[in-house]
């Protein structure tokens, strides 16, 4: 019976391993959400991945110097958006779910923006030290929710200087359409 | 009997080979020998057994395909990767640019 068990726990383990070298988790219920979206974004890159990636970036073009400089020291970057053509696809669940795993220790919050249209963005920053040891930005539309979890030492600014660049709109100019980014439906 | 004649007499004598003739003739012909077994012929006869280093250069070639393969693959799942981590980056960078825009708003709204 006991030996029945082992390989249940060893699974266990090794997510659970996954889970926390990932730092935060994304759930299961969010990637299901493709399925009702009219456009998605689906990115996972684990450390090894982001090191082959980094290695296929130019040298010649500026943005993908920063975005190598970025990456670096990044552990994982991971990315969930959907864009649906109705409101309400997404339950306020879906959001919590990650939410709660950002009370924990080390994370807090530095951006809360909730406005009447709906449109709630929240960024999360997680310390180590001095250090900012990880970054999640949650973009919760009506329309549209967007998660993004970046593992490992990160300068916020560093990513702020890919305004104007790479279709991000400069800082102060009219909203981004996120839409023109999504890889896969 | 003319002065020619006695010439053509003289000339077409029988003469008795020198004494060393067939110790010459041998020596040809062994130096012939051991030329053969140098040089060309050794080559020759190598690649007469040449069909016994057939698996090896398979092998070598099997190798090498399987090197090549390897690599386009490694450059597919690299270049694979690097769109996801540029479109990654656009995601990240667009919705922390919405944040601070939102952010910017409300400073402006309570400004006024």
């Amino acid at each position: 019976m006991m030996g029945q068990n082992i390989p249940r726990v060893l699974i266990a383990l090794a997510f659970s391993a996954v889970l926390s070298a990932q730092g935060i988790n994304i759930p299961h219920n969010l990637d299901k959400l493709a399925e009702r979206a009219t456009e998605s974004v689906d990115v996972t890159l684990d450390a090894p991945l982001l090191q082959l990636a980094s290695e296929f970036l130019s040298k010649d073009n500026a943005d993908e110097v920063k975005v190598k400089k970025i990456v670096s020291k990044l552990k994982g970057v991971y990315v969930r958006s959907f864009e649906f053509d109705k409101e309400g696809q997404y339950s306020m669940s879906d959001v919590e779910a990650i939410r709660s795993q950002l009370k924990a220790p080390g994370w807090s919050r530095i951006v809360s923006v909730k406005s009447i249209k709906g449109e709630n963005s929240e960024v999360y920053l997680k310390r180590d030290g001095n250090q900012v040891a990880g970054l999640v930005v949650l973009s919760a539309e009506p329309k549209e929710l967007t998660v993004v979890n970046i593992d490992g030492p990160i300068d916020p600014e560093q990513l702020s200087e890919l305004s104007g660049h790479m279709g991000i709109p400069s800082f102060g100019r009219s909203k981004p359409k996120t839409g023109n980014t999504t890889a896969s439906k | 009997m003319t002065r020619f004649e006695e010439q053509l007499k003289q000339a077409l004598a029988r003469q008795d080979p020198s004494e060393d003739f067939n110790a010459r003739v041998l020596a040809a012909v062994e130096e012939c020998r051991v030329r053969r077994s140098t040089g060309a012929w050794r080559w020759r006869a190598r690649w007469a057994h040449s069909w016994q280093l057939a698996p090896a250069l398979a092998a070598l070639l099997a190798l090498s395909l399987g090197a090549i393969y390897q690599q386009h693959q490694r450059i597919a799942r690299g270049e694979a990767a690097k769109e996801k981590l540029l479109v990654a980056m656009r995601v990240a960078g667009a919705k922390l640019h919405e944040a601070r825009d939102r952010v910017s708003k409300v400073e402006a709204m309570e400004v006024q």
